[in-house]
């Protein structure tokens, strides 16, 4: 790891998931392609396969991957669904599933991915395919827990860190946690790790006070975690109030919603003794995929910690290569079930997102 | 004293000068040194000295490059070169034994250091008269000690106190947290109240006593398993229970919340001992008193406490006025506290100890004198207004600080303070010390500059040290006494003083009118005729000629509303009269504008335009000779008619007469300026530059901002289509592309949120136009009516506005740029009325964060100020990398500003190279001091000029305990820039003799090109923005002494006063062989980095910065030594 690590500036994340920034990350490449047909090598990375001279064909290699709960009418999730269950468009597109996963189990890499513009021949488009080593960043969920240590939450310290260890030490051993703590700046105090234990000594040692700046510092969380590649959520443990963010909510949630991270938001306050609160936590986790709880007591807290963590082992990681869309701003995700007895299941996902410029 | 030997001097000529017959490779090496190549010269060296030829002439011209550019491998390179030489050539090994010796104390390298001296002496050289102390350093004087509970981490952290203090200013520093923050006045009695901070500090101390019996006379905490009285022992104490049973299940939960949130917040090892548990290991940690030094000795002490007590700290933190006497004794030249410790008793310093602590850092007894302003002949006036005798030194500072409420001591301290041959001889002339102070004193002195938490006396200090003087030694007053006479005679802002009403009708000359601002620097509030009178000085002070009389009494006029605005003059001192009178006039005529829609948008995009002007003139690409023209041109949009169409052809207007002054291409009119304000790049730094503009280019696309290429040519196609052309749709598609998805942050809000943002209605109206236009819908409308076609283009102007003040702040863009990043609204959100329409010409400010912040936080204001807010915004999103450490926030912004705000383009390596090179030659000649007493004499002085006595004080008691590496890091890097300067300036010939290889090579330098190197254009490449202590953003170095933190500015002054960081990157820059033009995205980097490391414990602990900028060049060093020599990579840690 550089030394810019040691120095706290750096997303803190462990060898083995910063040797995986590298991978293919972002963005439209544009590749040169056959005239006719070209497959794409497993790792994504598009190439040249041809004697004649070259066509420029723009390709969109993003991949984008969907946290998906499914949870029947009483809130109970929907284990053991198939990629066949799932119907998934982008603006009305329909895409086709390049990997599918249930919980921390590695997941599933389906068949190679025609990726093509619209009314364009499927057999002259070229092929995506996920590559094992993407695939196995999908093992197990990248938790970044944000916990409030400013004034708001200063007589419930104590009792906030002991559900939080509680959390990590239930989570499966193929998940990686880091503890982060706010007041009204971030502080980093266990890097992204598996080491659960390192992550507990981190949260002990987090420091009390100062004004509240919740969105500023979950802003600095998400660009962390975006850097980091694979499954990732948010937990945010707080008090409610913000006393000191230059940031609002829903610009925090477009850019958790474009960078996929699902945010999870446990209030310490009641749902109406701080409305203005409650309302952006329900927005910005609705839009993100996640969940807010409202647990005013320890026991409440617990729950909620417990019903996240089964929410993780229970959601399915769906990833796709987007098909060719004219659309550079906002594009929605429609995620739908395919059997007709699975109508009355309630599907919960981000709600869209936009291309990186 | 040592005397340079001659042999040496021809080995240095054949090894730098290259002036004798050299090995090729060691000239190969000059050759590419003098070529701007250092890191090849190196190369070159280094292969030589690793060759199994090398020759004593190479290892010595490698250890001198080494020497001269700051690497600490110069000591083992000059022992190399020692050994070389053997015993051939005595008098050059001699002269090499001194260059270790010296080398090594520089570079802490002690053992070397004492090893080189000591052979000096075995072989029979001269040698220094002060080499003793490091020979044989003396034993540290036995210092009363106290102990405090616990740990040192603990206790650190639960008195907030940095990790960076040594342990002797461990109290002091907790002295100064417990008298600002450790007790409020309680509502109704008004007696003193513990905060929440002292509680807990207090309630920790209680359990650290009960730990340290715990932990017993052995001072660990030991238990031996899980299963014993030992534990419940433990964890009763700490609040925690077991859940489960001992081994992998056991789980600490806390059952005692008051007991279980000092454990975690003191950093008792919980989870540590959570993992004992569960693994079935026992678990020791030590847990002992720490001991602190007390100054003096503790009966001292005790002797002014309000109550005394058996434990030291009880009473130490339970009596803030004794807390903040011992701050005070503390800070004071050591000698002197002396002094008055022994001179009054302590009871009774405990009074005046505010006064002390705030205006005691210039008090210095000497030889029992009191070393007073003004020297020798201001003696008597010293002596007349204390009624003290100066040679009773002691009782002279009990006197000054107990005379007028503290406003002596004050004022005392101003004078003491001045820098320049020309403002010290006028100010301490004796005369008008006693008739400055008179006016400084006033009738009723209550109450005193020492009362408030902050120094009251900003005006004061800031009046004394920013006067201009005229050659013949006359302060200027600008535009003669007459208009500021009129401004008190007819005071058109209300009357500010009676008093000054009266006399100013009798003033003849500038003392009169200088008197009158002294009058006006005791007031906390109706000083604004001072502030006037300090912003028309800076303005003034670079100009040709100077204001006339009648411009004056214009900006007089204006400044209370239009004031914030003189920055742009103070810029461009070449601006001619009319030229600011039409501005005056300009932004007048503005104000007039009644649609505050319209107002808004000529405002914005007239403020936008001059700060793109003001950019282009600081760095050259608007000439002098076209200075006024294109203000003027710029000027022009505000005589809009009502016509909106006319806001926006004047703003076009403007961008093309910006090009054209500048020579820009106006057929892409965006990419033109953006490159001009990025700067013009040299060969070979293409590549960095491209870098930035990329960055600037990205900042632009997130904002969604429609290229005014786009505007200009949707705006000549309407144009077209009111000659019958028809409607171009794709080219209108173009422009809503960009706002269309621009959504506004009311409509996602709840009521309740909707109706907690109070403000920004007149943004929302700006920013709800935009969307809704509908250039075609417009254009079938205009039912092909010519007029009305071209009238369109008035709805293009709020879209131009937000382009043209989108660019300044993307080029003004902090690190990270978070805000601009995350909120696509932000540069739309700018607003230019502010609340009741009254903040268009005012200072910028962030808006709405917090709950408000539903919505985002926006800029309100003018753009003058834009660099600072945003940087001032920026440091939100800062990550502390030291837990407990809280950004400083007064400081921070000006740090990020001085590393944003310089391009490097055109800075050549021989550029750092000089500025390494003076600060190197201070740091061994300061180290020589130590050695030599006669030097001593010689340097000291001329660091008195600038450094306050406590702090010599502190070096020279550093160089007498052999830490001389310690006491050469209390100077800053500015301060040993200035010291070298002032050495060259009036020790030449010595340098020459003593201060080899440094001399040689800056005469090398300077010999090629004076002007290069001179203070004006090292200032303009390594300086600082001074906005509020110059009321300019141009860069240079004021050669001021730091300020202290000043009551209305916090520590912003004192950030101003700060001039190191640039001295000190390029420093680092020559050590390390980086390229200059990298510096333009690294500098911004490492000052981040720097501030994300800072640990401060008060506002006014600047030495943690100077830690932090320590920290984060070792880190760059490391790096570099990963990377290779002069590949510095950017982390990336905030792409």
């Amino acid at each position: 790891m550089s030394d810019a690590r040691t120095n706290g500036r750096m997303p803190a994340v462990e060898p083995r998931l910063a040797a995986m920034r590298g991978l293919p990350s972002p963005r439209i490449v544009t590749i040169a392609l056959a005239l006719g047909f070209a497959a794409i090598p497993s790792t994504g990375q598009p190439q040249a396969i041809s004697d004649e001279p070259p066509a420029l064909f723009e390709v969109e290699v993003d991949l984008v991957m969907l946290n998906v709960a499914v949870t029947d009418q009483r809130g109970r999730y929907i284990r053991g669904l198939t990629p066949q269950d799932f119907r998934i468009t982008e603006d009305g597109i329909e895409q086709s599933i390049a990997s599918f996963g249930e919980g921390s189990a590695a997941p599933r890499r389906l068949a190679r991915t025609a990726v093509r513009a619209v009314g364009e021949d499927p057999a002259e488009a070229p092929e995506l395919a996920l590559s094992a080593e993407i695939s196995d960043q999908l093992v197990g969920t990248n938790v970044f827990v944000l916990f409030d240590t400013s004034n708001f939450m200063y007589r419930s310290l104590v009792y906030a860190e002991d559900a939080i260890a509680d959390f990590i030490r239930g989570l499966d051993q193929a998940d990686s946690v880091a503890v982060y703590s706010f007041s009204r700046n971030l502080t980093r105090q266990a890097s992204l790790s598996a080491e659960h234990d390192s992550a507990l000594r981190g949260l002990r040692r987090s420091v009390a006070g100062d004004e509240t700046a919740l969105y500023n510092c979950l802003l600095l969380t998400l660009r962390d975690a975006a850097k980091v590649s694979g499954r990732k959520v948010i937990i945010v443990f707080s008090n409610g109030p913000d006393n000191a963010s230059a940031i609002s909510p829903d610009d925090v949630g477009a850019i958790a919603e474009d960078e996929g991270v699902p945010i999870y938001v446990i209030s310490t306050r009641e749902l109406n003794r701080d409305r203005i609160s409650s309302n952006a936590f329900r927005r910005i986790t609705e839009r993100t995929g996640g969940k807010a709880y409202f647990a005013k007591t320890w026991q409440r807290q617990s729950e909620a910690f417990v019903e996240i963590r089964e929410e993780l082992a229970s959601s399915y990681t769906v990833t796709y290569y987007p098909q060719v869309n004219p659309n550079r701003g906002w594009r929605s995700i429609q995620v739908e079930l395919t059997g007709s007895d699975q109508q009355r299941y309630r599907v919960r996902t981000r709600a869209g997102y936009r291309p990186k410029l | 004293m040592y005397q340079r030997t001659a042999s040496l001097a021809f080995l240095m000529a054949f090894a730098v000068l290259g002036t004798s017959p050299a090995p090729s490779s060691v000239q190969e090496a000059h050759d590419l040194e003098r070529e701007g190549d250092p890191l090849g010269a190196r190369q070159v060296l280094d292969r030589l000295a690793e060759s199994a030829s090398a020759d004593r002439e190479a290892l010595l011209a490698r250890a001198e490059f080494l020497d001269r550019y700051g690497d600490s491998r110069a000591v083992p390179a000059y022992v190399a070169a020692l050994d070389a030489i053997g015993d051939d050539d005595q008098s050059s090994a001699s002269e090499l034994r001194r260059r270790i010796a010296l080398a090594a104390l520089v570079h802490g390298d002690d053992d070397t250091a004492r090893s080189a001296l000591e052979s000096m002496r075995v072989s029979g050289d001269t040698g220094w008269a002060g080499s003793a102390s490091i020979l044989d350093p003396p034993a540290p004087a036995e210092a009363e000690s106290i102990p405090v509970p616990g740990t040192l981490t603990s206790f650190r952290r639960m008195a907030a106190l940095s990790t960076g203090l040594v342990l002797e200013e461990i109290l002091p520093s907790l002295g100064r947290t417990i008298f600002t923050g450790g007790y409020h006045a309680s509502r109704g009695s008004g007696t003193l109240e513990r905060t929440e901070y002292l509680k807990l500090l207090m309630q920790y101390l209680t359990q650290a006593r009960e730990l340290e019996i715990f932990a017993g006379s052995d001072n660990e905490i030991d238990v031996p398993e899980c299963e014993s009285a030992e534990t419940a022992q433990l964890l009763k104490i700490i609040g925690y229970r077991l859940r489960g049973e001992c081994g992998p299940a056991a789980v600490l939960e806390t059952v005692n919340p008051s007991r279980a949130f000092l454990a975690i917040d003191s950093a008792f090892p919980v989870a540590e001992l959570e993992l004992a548990y569960r693994r079935g290991e026992s678990f020791r940690a030590p847990f002992g008193p720490t001991t602190l030094p007390v100054l003096f000795d503790r009966a001292y002490w005790r002797g002014a406490a309000r109550r005394s007590q058996e434990d030291f700290l009880d009473m130490f933190i339970e009596d803030p006025g004794l807390a903040r006497l011992y701050v005070a004794m503390y800070n004071l030249h050591r000698p002197t506290a002396e002094a008055l410790r022994a001179a009054v008793p302590v009871q009774r310093l405990k009074d005046y100890a505010p006064v002390i602590d705030f205006f005691g850092a210039m008090f210095e007894v000497r030889d029992g004198f009191a070393i007073v302003p003004g020297g020798a002949r201001a003696r008597t006036v010293w002596e007349k207004l204390t009624g003290a005798r100066v040679a009773r030194g002691g009782e002279f500072f009990q006197a000054l600080v107990e005379a007028d409420d503290g406003w002596m001591a004050a004022y005392y301290d101003a004078l003491a303070r001045i820098q320049g041959d020309l403002a010290r001889t006028y100010f301490l002339n004796p005369a008008r010390i006693e008739r400055f102070y008179g006016a400084v004193r006033g009738r009723v002195t209550s109450p005193g500059p020492a009362r408030p938490i902050f120094r009251a006396s900003a005006d004061l200090l800031l009046l004394s040290s920013r006067v201009d003087f005229s050659s013949d030694g006359r302060p200027k007053i600008p535009g003669g006494i007459g208009p500021w006479r009129d401004l008190f005679v007819k005071h058109p802002h209300g009357k500010y003083d009676g008093k000054l009403t009266k006399s100013a009708a009798a003033w003849k000359d500038a003392d009169d009118v200088i008197e009158a601002m002294f009058a006006l620097s005791r007031k906390a509030i109706e000083n604004e005729p001072l502030r006037m009178f300090l912003a028309i000085s800076d303005l003034d002070r670079n100009r040709a000629r100077p204001l006339s009389a009648a411009t004056v009494a214009r900006m007089i006029r204006s400044f209370p509303k239009h004031g914030e605005q003189f920055t742009l003059y103070s810029d461009s001192p070449d601006l001619s009269e009319d030229t600011i009178t039409a501005h005056l006039d300009a932004m007048a005529d503005l104000d007039k504008i009644g649609n505050l829609p319209r107002r808004a948008n000529s405002i914005g995009m007239l403020q936008a335009q001059l700060a793109i002007w003001q950019v282009l003139r600081r760095n050259g690409s608007i000439p002098e000779s076209k200075a006024d023209s294109s203000m003027r041109a710029l000027l022009a949009l505000s005589q809009a008619t009502n016509d909106r169409q006319d806001v926006f052809e004047l703003g076009r207007d403007g961008v093309l007469a910006l090009l054209d002054a500048s020579g820009g291409d106006p057929e892409s009119p965006q990419q033109a300026l953006l490159e001009l304000l990025v700067g013009k790049a040299g060969p070979g730094e293409e590549a960095a530059r491209e870098e930035v503009l990329e960055g600037v280019n990205q900042l632009l696309a997130l904002q969604r901002l429609v290229p005014l290429k786009t505007l200009f040519d949707l705006a000549d196609h309407l144009e077209r289509v009111s000659r019958g052309e028809a409607f171009n749709v794709a080219m209108a598609n173009r422009l809503s592309a960009n706002i269309s998805d621009i959504r506004l942050p009311r409509s996602l809000l709840s009521v309740e949120e909707s109706n907690a943002m109070a403000q920004g209605r007149i943004v929302e109206r700006h920013i709800q136009q935009q969307r809704s236009l509908n250039l075609r819908r417009a254009v079938d409308r205009a039912q092909g009516n010519s007029s009305r076609l071209l009238a369109i283009r008035g709805e293009l102007a709020p879209i131009l506005r937000d382009s043209l003040v989108g660019i300044v702040y993307a080029i003004h863009a902090p690190p990270g740029a978070e805000l601009i990043r995350a909120n696509p609204l932000f540069v739309r959100s700018h607003d230019f009325l502010g609340p009741e329409n009254r903040f268009s010409w005012a200072r910028t400010r962030l808006q709405s964060t917090g709950w408000p912040s539903s919505g985002g936080g926006r800029l309100i204001g003018s753009l003058m100020s834009l660099p600072y807010e945003l940087a001032s915004a920026e440091q939100n999103f800062m990550v502390p990398s030291e837990r407990q450490a809280l950004i400083w926030q007064d400081l921070a912004p000006q740090m990020l500003l001085g590393a944003t705000l310089p391009r490097w383009w055109g800075v050549e390596p021989a550029d750092l190279h000089y500025v390494g090179l003076h600060v190197r030659m201070a740091r061994a000649v300061l180290a020589e001091s130590a050695l030599d007493p006669e030097l001593a004499a010689t340097v000291h002085p001329l660091l008195r000029r600038r450094v306050e006595p406590s702090r010599v004080w502190k070096i020279t008691d550093a160089f007498r305990r052999g830490r001389v590496r310690d006491g050469l890091s209390i100077l800053t890097p500015a301060e040993l820039f200035d010291l070298a300067h002032r050495l060259r300036e009036t020790h030449g010939s010595r340098l020459a003799e003593i201060a080899e290889p440094y001399f040689s090579d800056i005469s090398d330098l300077v010999g090629r090109d004076a002007e290069r190197f001179s203070e004006t254009r090292i200032g303009r490449r390594f300086g600082m923005p001074h906005p509020r202590l110059a009321h300019s953003y141009k860069l240079e170095i004021l050669n001021l002494p730091l300020f202290p933190t000043l009551m209305g500015y916090s520590s912003r002054i004192l950030a101003e006063s700060w001039e190191s960081n640039n001295l000190f990157w390029a420093e680092l820059s020559d050590e390390l062989h980086i390229q200059p033009a990298r510096l333009s995205a690294l500098v911004p980097e490492w000052t981040q980095r720097t501030l994300e490391r800072i640990f401060a414990t008060h506002l006014d602990d600047w030495p943690a910065l100077w830690r932090s900028l320590r920290v984060i060049a070792d880190q760059v060093r490391e790096e570099s030594a990963v990377s290779g020599a002069g590949q510095v990579a950017q982390s990336g840690a905030r792409d």
